[in-house]
């Protein structure tokens, strides 16, 4: 996996649910879900400012390295 | 059935007719297209010697017809002004002198033209005609191409006639290839005909067409109307008519293929052009452009191929073929399209595929 998401537990932590956030950050649900399932292929800084701000929470109780390389989404071309 | 093949199936059928009608009945194809304006321009010439009155009313006539453009003009100035209107009028003036020379068509050709004729009702009319609609065509597309070009608005208008210029070739090139075809093959196996592709030199002419078909179809069938009519087609070589008219089917056959392949090829292009006016970087669209790309290619490669087996065919056969009037060529224009189309397709496809990695950024 390379970069994890740990957005579940956070939530559950804050009493907050998936719906919720998404209303206050401005995102669609469908994006959320591309978010939590660790298939999004990047986050922006203004969505990552949104979620951390609403949650209380750094960059880093959302986002971990889980020491692994991840090749799949490198660019195809090199 | 989608409306684009019912449009090539009728064209295939009208240029297999066509080639019948012209080699069992000695009709000329371009001629009977013409007739009506013929018919017009002998009308108005009858009106004009038929005394004052008949004159002043054929004057009429002819000044209504050629003020048309103008009069859309102002109509149109109404609503806006562009920038190609002042070519609509140049168009009228077209007309007018287009009109006129189909009234008295000998001011325009050589004399001893109009004696031999079978030119005549195609040069005298077909002249004026084309003439005519060619002016006609360029003040459409000045007029509306920069519109095209740059509204959001008329998006769907250039993807409409996008389509509707891609049905069309696609339709013309079947066309003239069901034509060449059909003419082959009848002066091959029936070689009793009484008309141009019973002519000796036909069916090996008729060949050419077809290599011809895929870039310009229309010119080449047309060209095709005259192709015995060649001085040089007294002087026929020592080959057998039936064997000169195999070659040219062979020939027909091989100059064919491309046309094959071209057809498919624009085929690709008109699902892309719908698929891009249903969503421009859609799962679909990437889909199209690759399809486009692969049918572009074997168009490329069938072009070139054929092409350079019908020029070495040509030479060593050229002792068995009846005719004088051989001629070798380079397909540049169809590797131009297939290269343009790759192109296309590859820009389309890396498009979608920036647009597939944007909508995972959150």
């Amino acid at each position: 996996m390379g970069i994890r998401i740990n957005l579940d537990e956070i939530l559950k932590a804050r009493g907050m649910t998936s719906k919720q956030l998404c209303e206050k950050v401005g995102i669609t649900e469908a994006n959320m879900s591309v978010l939590r399932s660790g298939k999004a292929k990047g986050v922006r800084f203004h969505t990552l400012n949104r979620i951390c701000y609403y949650l209380e929470c750094d960059v880093g109780d959302i986002l971990f390295f889980d020491g692994e390389l991840n090749e799949e989404d490198g660019d195809e071309e090199s | 059935m989608k409306k684009r093949y019912a449009w090539m199936l009728a064209g295939a059928l009208a240029g297999a007719a066509a080639a019948l009608i012209q080699s069992f009945t000695g009709a000329q194809v371009m001629e009977a297209l013409l007739h009506p304006f013929t018919l017009f321009g002998n009308l108005l010439r009858g009106w004009s010697l038929s005394g004052a009155a008949g004159n002043a009313a054929a004057w009429a006539v002819l000044i209504a017809l050629s003020l048309l453009p103008v009069i859309y003009i102002l109509l149109a100035r109404r609503k806006r002004k562009q920038a190609g209107d002042w070519l609509f009028l140049l168009t009228g003036a077209i007309i007018f002198g287009g009109l006129f020379l189909l009234i008295n068509p000998t001011l325009y050709v050589h004399p001893a033209l109009t004696e031999a004729l079978h030119y005549a009702p195609e040069l005298l009319t077909g002249g004026p005609v084309f003439m005519m609609l060619s002016a006609l065509l360029l003040s459409v597309v000045v007029r509306w191409s920069g519109g095209l070009m740059g509204m959001k608005k008329a998006e769907s208008r250039l993807i409409f006639w996008t389509q509707a210029i891609l049905t069309f070739s696609m339709t013309l090139i079947v066309f003239s290839s069901a034509y060449s075809l059909t003419d082959g093959l009848r002066a091959a196996f029936f070689p009793g005909g009484n008309t141009v592709s019973a002519n000796l030199f036909a069916a090996e002419s008729v060949s050419g067409m077809g290599a011809d078909a895929s870039s310009d179809a229309l010119s080449a069938w047309m060209n095709s109307q005259y192709s015995d009519n060649s001085p040089l087609a007294a002087m026929s070589s020592p080959a057998s008519r039936e064997t000169s008219a195999l070659i040219g089917l062979i020939l027909t056959a091989i100059t064919l293929i491309p046309n094959i392949f071209s057809v498919c090829m624009l085929d690709a292009a008109s699902s892309l052009v719908s698929s891009i006016g249903r969503g421009f970087f859609s799962e679909e669209t990437d889909g199209c452009a690759s399809v486009l790309a692969v049918r572009a290619r074997y168009t490329m490669i069938a072009s070139v191929g054929s092409m350079a087996a019908e020029n070495a065919l040509t030479v060593l056969l050229a002792q068995w073929i009846a005719n004088w009037n051989m001629s070798f060529s380079l397909p540049l224009d169809d590797l131009l399209l297939s290269c343009g189309a790759m192109l296309l397709a590859r820009l389309l496809s890396a498009a979608c595929k920036v647009k597939r990695d944007n909508d995972l950024m959150i």
